[in-house]
């Protein structure tokens, strides 16, 4: 499976924080997004999860333009946004029921998503009794209740310690190898040793990017 | 989304007894306020008398005759007592609050009058009278200084007209006399009157559960915070990426909140109906929806406009007290100047208690109800727009 973003553009007001983005990826790749604050990293990812409209620009999956086939986005796109998309108040098992069957999330935490992620662990926690790394595994449980071949993260392990970031990357590479496309923003070296290609969003612009370890020249280029 | 919807409810369940709670104290507050309020009230009417001191007159025998019949044709007199005192007992007695005023009637007041000559009565009151008691204080001081004055003007002026014209107009005099002081003394009818228009016709206790009713809504729907609040919609963000609609979530938002607030409100019917033996009818019930719709949404949307905990209950709590004060829900709408009470009848707060005084009332007014129902509806659709403001205009 190939997606390609084409032209993307969008503004906000007389800014224009996207001018012409362009994209192209392969299943069982991992794509870095990155950019100074306010580029416009988290705008192009919701824009791509169908949360915010764009003024010009396509999101092509297969032939469909993912932007206008809201049924076939939320098929194949999974999303996970910055924040805890959680209810602090009930328990993981609770949180889980919203976005998956009963029997489906059985399954899933038998020999599933939800095992490899390690939510089995503390599945009657409340959410609010939880660290960063818990809640984060289990936002990501949750976007993948339909398991979707494309997945959006918009900075998976920002504020998380060391231990969570490992863990949660090594999901993602779990998630990578067995054919899924990830797509994620980011300001964290052990991510960006996950990626297969980087970009930095300037000007609107995605510019290609190779990263080989070296973080002077990374902060330069931002 | 009928998950979302059971998702909330049960959220709402495992906040609703810490609500109850809150809810409870916040009721046992007001119970208080009404009953000492009411109690004052009734007081007030009752006993309380506006003393005012006359100085001057102990040594005059007509003087003390003038007043004595003053007080037994003054119609009024269950507010007003004119009290016999030295000048430095009146003073001392109006430092201390005792009495309102003071009327000092100077030495040969009499002696001149029958000569024709008006010597100006000396009317003390305190200065600085700034607040709601000391205006009504004010007023029926300055009628009773009024009264005083013109009464012993009229007597006097008369008496001393018909003595130039060699005539004896005693009984003429005492008849005018007495006429004159009914028709300055006769405004205990005009204050009742204005009294019924100041609280919609249901007495002052009456008034101050309907306006104690609608800062209860308000304070209730406060209590909602924790569960209200929403920090960044990243939740919201994550359903709307799975193709669930924004409009849909918010309105089962809404919905759970009303079917809290509804829970609270059946609570507190409840304990009216059982422990305090309240007469409920269903009709009255069905006018006080509205209300809850209407202050459930307003309540809502303050929620959706606040991005955390503190400003949500800041907000909250001072757009209640300010909207309840000046919709004359915490003091009676017509002591306030008629440009406040022009303004406050658009408010939704002042439409709640209208709502809640016509349920009381078994009364009737189609416009009220369908106004709040109509801010009900703007409110929610505000609260639509902001949710989608937030989710669709963030920058990033």
């Amino acid at each position: 499976m190939q997606i390609e973003i084409k032209h993307l553009a969008k503004n906000f007001k007389s800014k224009q924080v996207l001018r012409d983005i362009c994209l192209k990826a392969e299943s069982g790749t991992c794509i870095g997004i990155l950019g100074a604050n306010g580029s416009g990293k988290s705008t192009f990812l919701s824009i791509l999860a169908g949360i915010q409209s764009c003024d010009a620009g396509s999101f092509l999956c297969g032939g469909t333009d993912l932007l206008e086939n809201t049924k076939k986005r939320a098929e194949l796109v999974g999303y996970v946004p910055q924040g805890t998309p959680l209810i602090e108040e009930l328990s993981a098992r609770d949180n889980l029921r919203l976005w998956y069957d009963k029997k489906a999330m059985e399954q899933e935490l038998d020999d599933g998503v939800l095992e490899l992620l390690g939510i089995g662990d503390f599945l009657n926690v409340t959410v609010s009794k939880m660290s960063g790394g818990m809640k984060k595994r289990l936002s990501i449980g949750c976007a993948m209740a339909k398991k979707p071949p494309i997945l959006l993260l918009d900075e998976p392990t920002a504020a998380l310690d060391l231990s969570c970031k490992q863990s949660i990357a090594a999901y993602l590479r779990h998630y990578k190898q067995s054919g899924g496309l990830l797509l994620l923003t980011t300001h964290d070296v052990l991510e960006l040793e996950l990626c297969d290609a980087w970009y930095i969003i300037r000007d609107g612009v995605l510019v290609p990017f190779t990263y080989d370890g070296d973080l002077q020249k990374l902060v330069e280029s931002l | 989304m009928g998950k979302y919807f059971c998702i909330q409810l049960k959220r709402l369940l495992r906040l609703l007894l810490p609500v109850l709670l809150v809810t409870a104290v916040l009721f046992g507050c007001l119970m208080v306020i009404y009953d000492t309020v009411s109690k004052l009230n009734d007081e007030s009417e009752v006993t309380t008398k506006f003393q005012i001191g006359v100085v001057g007159t102990a040594s005059d025998f007509y003087l003390q005759m003038g007043l004595k019949a003053i007080s037994s044709i003054d119609s009024s007199r269950f507010s007003v007592e004119l009290v016999e005192m030295e000048e430095t007992q009146a003073e001392s007695a109006m430092r201390r609050g005792k009495i309102t005023a003071f009327v000092v009637f100077p030495e040969g007041f009499l002696d001149a009058a029958f000569r024709g000559d008006i010597i100006p009565l000396k009317f003390v009151c305190a200065a600085g009278s700034v607040g709601l008691v000391s205006m009504i204080t004010d007023e029926f001081t300055q009628i009773v200084e009024t009264m005083l004055i013109e009464a012993q003007r009229g007597i006097y002026g008369v008496e001393d007209a018909l003595h130039s014209l060699g005539q004896s107009g005693s009984q003429v005099v005492n008849d005018l006399s007495i006429e004159y002081a009914e028709f300055v003394f006769n405004r205990g009818r005009m204050y009742r009157t204005s009294t019924l228009g100041a609280f919609d016709g249901m007495g002052m206790q009456g008034y101050l559960a309907t306006g104690l009713c609608t800062v209860l809504i308000l304070l209730i729907c406060l209590v909602f915070s924790p569960m209200m609040v929403r920090g960044d919609h990243a939740l919201t963000r994550m359903l709307c990426a799975q193709g669930r609609s924004l409009t849909g979530l918010v309105l089962c938002d809404f919905g759970v909140y009303m079917l809290g607030l509804l829970g609270i409100a059946g609570v507190v019917l409840a304990y009216l109906v059982f422990w305090m033996e309240a007469s409920v009818t269903g009709m009255m019930l069905l006018k006080a929806l509205p209300v809850l719709l209407g202050l459930g949404a307003m309540s809502f949307l303050m929620y959706e406009l606040c991005s955390n905990l503190i400003s949500g209950v800041l907000l909250q709590f001072f757009a209640a007290v300010v909207l309840c004060f000046v919709s004359g829900c915490i003091y009676p709408i017509t002591f306030f100047p008629e440009a406040v009470q022009k303004l406050a009848a658009y408010l939704p707060t002042a439409m709640a208690r209208e709502q809640i005084a016509h349920c009381i009332l078994q009364t009737h007014d189609v416009v009220n109800t369908a106004a709040l129902l109509g801010y009900g509806c703007v409110f929610l659709v505000c609260g639509v727009l902001s949710r989608r403001f937030k989710i669709a205009g963030a920058r990033g």
